[in-house]
């Protein structure tokens, strides 16, 4: 009986251990570890030794918390064996060793800047011990020291970035790379409608006139004269190539589609607060702008005279605000009416930055336009004295500072009068 | 029975509790190497042919390489930070090295997140979506910069920016400025600074740029951490010279000149410290701390006036009030740009003072005619002209001298001044 307590003691001891032992595990696996580090081994049979087995297989990273981790078995290489003063037999030391190509060049371009840094570091020091020298007798500039020993220092950089460049090639090779294949993302979302093999193709295209316009722009500022008809003419080539091409491969619905995304009445909703349109509604108010838009250009080319285009474009105008009311039902219209006014705009933000809803910005935002109507009617009063219609005014403002002030709440009113109740301010007649 | 269930259920709970244990370890680990292999793979498949080889050594072709043998670069690398960490130092890669070759493989880890890639919409998309997309690619954005920071901290114990190694140490300018100050100091300062501005950023976006008082508080609050932490970074030596340079850079500070006045470096220092009580450029500029009004910022602007007065004594104190002219100013730089001496710049400002007085006069005459302001206007620029050329040597800059002739002739032509133009 006394052996059986004694067990269930020891057990219960251990279960609680093993509940803490996990519970430690899990945190310790759930949050303590640093992200993985992504290999950059080059593929390919290695360029000299084969690996030690299973020295390239990924390690589990290790718990933030934990001591620092062993190296790897020992090793008889050691780093001496692969530096070197002069940079391409250190370059080809790494790369015979199978050090990953980018790693090579981070390794040459800390070395050589960490050497350069060394050779400027007695130039620096100088600068320190005379500054306020310097300073007082107005030799330098305290706030760009740029002039001061300016040749040397641009000797040092020239050198060093003519050494780089001979060990490692152009930099900006690489940047034109990553830069492309960002193009190349960019290209495929914005494409992303199109059926995959006429976006792939679309693709090719786009990336191809990309490649030939910045051969050109490379000539150009190899020549080092700046653009020349010639130059320009052949840059318009290419966008007119692009375009011939463009049209052969998409069909008509595809191109009008795309001129369609592309055009900028496509953009009417985009920079709407509170009014998010369903993909049907933007279609129907892009392709009515659309054609306001061909409509108002004819008018531009027509034969008539300067009253009558303007009397046309009025009623052009009206037809489109008509047809969006009739596309989009009188209640939607109306929303987009709001989301158009800056003053809703900015009323909205602040009310959503208190957490409240859009009812709140609707109710207050038809105090704020009641009260700007009464107002302008005032300033439009030719009868009215200037100081009557000051008095007016700000007897008007006075009871639309009230109203919005109890339909707000008197921290959000403040707010408002902050970040966009600008009309709040003193009157102007 | 009875009396034995509670040890069988603890026996084996126990055994349960072992099992999921080793259970868990041991899918953590198939995890992360999947995930490594992963990594391997996705590498190898965009990894691209090594480049041309560069053009030889000027220091003329090297010895072909003589790699030791048994040793490959896959021996050292590994998915693990830390580890690749301990294998670098493990074969006696210098320390700097191994700071680089790291900094330099977190930013490629942390590049596609960090990247200004402004999010693509469907054009149907509304302001409020689009905005709700920026506000999070923002907050990722400063989030991964955090935890790049945060990565590189605990890697090497201390922080780095490779971006700001590259850009603003590698420019001698910076370097010069700045070169009183160790590197990981002012690494240090660079990592506070830019803490500071990622939470304040969060913060102002979260509030959609509309700052109600908790997020002031906030940002207040911040602020003073950052004060705090910039101090700690500094010894109480560089943290005096950084504040006195500060003052300096500044325009020593708000537009005080000193061209043309003879100090010394130790007085120099001591002005620049006497102008702490007029403005404390780190503390507003950087810090934000402004609250002072504008009657007591003239107050200490004449506080610090006489300071300089009794600092300089009186003869150079008016070399010190000459300098406040921007014309003096422009006079000095053309006479130092001369090699010209001081007098000769002090000379013909005191002629041109005296000449713009006579301009002045004419101009607000009210007796003259037209033709007559004409007149006097040719006169004077003519006379100007000759005598500044006199004081200054002839055939130097002549459109400089003439400009000056035609500002006097040009006053002249504009007649009397409204009160308020004055």
């Amino acid at each position: 009986m006394v052996n059986r307590g004694v067990i269930l003691c020891a057990s219960l001891a251990l279960n609680i251990g093993l509940l803490a032992g996990l519970y430690a595990l899990r945190r310790t696996l759930d949050s303590g570890t640093l992200p993985p580090r992504p290999l950059r081994i080059d593929p390919g049979p290695a360029r000299s030794s084969p690996p030690a087995p299973g020295a390239s297989k990924p390690r589990p990273p290790s718990p933030a918390n934990s001591v620092a981790p062993e190296p790897s078995p020992a090793l008889s290489f050691h780093w001496s064996h692969i530096a070197s003063t002069n940079d391409l037999e250190y370059r080809d030391r790494l790369r015979a060793v199978g050090c990953p190509e980018a790693t090579v060049r981070d390794i040459l371009k800390a070395e050589i800047n960490a050497e350069y840094a060394r050779r400027r570091q007695p130039l620096v020091a100088e600068f320190q011990r005379q500054f306020w020298t310097l300073a007082a007798a107005g030799s330098i500039d305290p706030s760009d020291a740029g002039d001061w020993q300016e040749a040397e220092f641009e000797r040092l950089d020239e050198e060093r970035e003519a050494r780089l460049e001979a060990v490692l090639g152009r930099e900006d090779a690489d940047e034109d790379a990553d830069d492309l294949s960002r193009r190349r993302q960019r290209w495929a979302e914005v494409y992303g409608w199109l059926p995959p093999e006429k976006r792939d193709a679309l693709l090719a295209l786009l990336e191809n006139q990309e490649r030939q316009e910045r051969e050109l722009s490379l000539l150009v500022s190899q020549r080092g004269e700046g653009w020349t008809p010639a130059d320009h003419a052949r840059r318009k080539a290419l966008a007119e190539e692009l375009e011939r091409a463009r049209t052969q491969l998409l069909s008509p619905a595809e191109l009008e589609e795309y001129r369609l995304r592309v055009s900028h009445e496509a953009q009417w909703a985009q920079s709407l607060a509170g009014f998010e349109p369903t993909e049907g509604e933007w279609r129907a108010v892009a392709q009515l702008r659309s054609d306001y838009e061909n409509a108002r250009q004819q008018l531009g080319r027509a034969a008539l005279s300067k009253e009558e285009k303007q009397a046309r474009q009025k009623e052009l105008q009206a037809e489109l605000e008509d047809a969006t009311r009739t596309a989009l039902g009188p209640e939607r219209y109306a929303e987009v009416e709001r989301a158009r006014d800056s003053q809703y705009q900015s009323l909205r933000r602040v009310v959503h930055r208190h957490g409240l809803t859009d009812a709140t910005a609707a109710q207050a935002y038809g105090l704020v336009q009641t009260a700007r109507d009464q107002m302008q009617h005032v300033r439009d009063d030719k009868s009215l004295t200037t100081e009557t219609r000051l008095a007016t005014l700000r007897a008007l403002q006075a009871e639309a500072e009230a109203a919005l002030r109890q339909s707000l709440g008197g921290a959000v009113f403040d707010t408002y009068r902050e970040y966009g109740g600008d009309w709040l301010q003193e009157p102007a007649p | 029975m009875t009396g034995r269930a509670p040890l069988v259920v603890s026996l084996v709970l126990n055994v349960a509790l072992l099992a999921l244990g080793v259970a868990t370890w041991r899918h953590a680990a198939r995890a992360r190497a999947a995930h490594g292999l992963l990594l391997v793979s996705a590498a190898a498949a965009a990894a691209e042919p090594a480049p041309p080889a560069a053009p030889s050594n000027p220091a003329g072709d090297p010895p072909p390489p003589e790699p030791p043998p048994a040793f490959h670069w896959r021996q050292i690398e590994s998915s693990d930070y830390r580890q690749y960490l301990a294998n670098l130092r493990s074969i006696g890669c210098p320390e700097r090295l191994i700071r680089d070759i790291l900094v330099a493989d977190i930013e490629v880890l942390y590049r596609s997140r960090l990247a200004r890639r402004p999010p693509h919409f469907d054009p149907w998309v509304g302001l409020d979506g689009r905005n709700a997309a920026r506000k999070a690619s923002q907050a990722n954005r400063i989030e991964a910069l955090r935890e790049k920071r945060a990565l590189i901290r605990e890697l090497l114990g201390y922080d780095w920016d490779a971006e700001f190694a590259e850009e603003a140490l590698a420019q001698h300018e910076v370097a010069l400025l700045a070169g009183f100050l160790p590197d990981t100091t002012l690494m240090r300062l660079a990592a506070v600074f830019s803490d500071h501005e990622d939470t304040r950023r969060a913060i102002e976006q979260a509030a959609g740029g509309i700052l109600l008082a908790e997020d002031k508080a906030q940002i207040r609050e911040l602020r003073d951490r950052m004060a705090d932490a910039l101090r700690q970074a500094l010894t109480p030596a560089e943290l005096e010279e950084a504040q006195l340079r500060a003052q300096l850079a500044d325009g020593f500070p708000d537009g005080l000149h000193l061209e043309g006045v003879l100090v010394t470096a130790a007085e120099l220092r001591e002005l620049a410290r006497e102008s702490f009580a007029y403005r404390d450029v780190v503390a507003e500029e950087l810090l934000e701390r402004d609250d002072v009004t504008e009657e007591d910022r003239d107050r200490r602007r004449q506080a610090f006036e006489r300071a300089v007065e009794q600092r300089l004594g009186p003869a150079r104190y008016q070399d010190y009030q000459r300098a406040q002219e921007s014309d003096f100013r422009q006079i000095y730089e053309f006479t130092s740009g001369h090699n010209m001496t001081q007098s000769q710049a002090i000379r013909a400002h005191d002629y041109w003072r005296g000449a713009l007085a006579e301009a002045e006069k004419l101009a607000e005459d009210p007796t003259l005619s037209a033709a007559d302001r004409s007149t006097a206007a040719a006169v004077l620029r003519q006379t100007a002209t000759q005598r500044l050329e006199g004081l200054l040597g002839t055939g130097k800059a002549p459109e400089f001298l003439e400009a000056w002739g035609a500002r006097l002739a040009s006053r002249v032509q504009e007649g009397p001044r409204e009160a308020g133009e004055k």
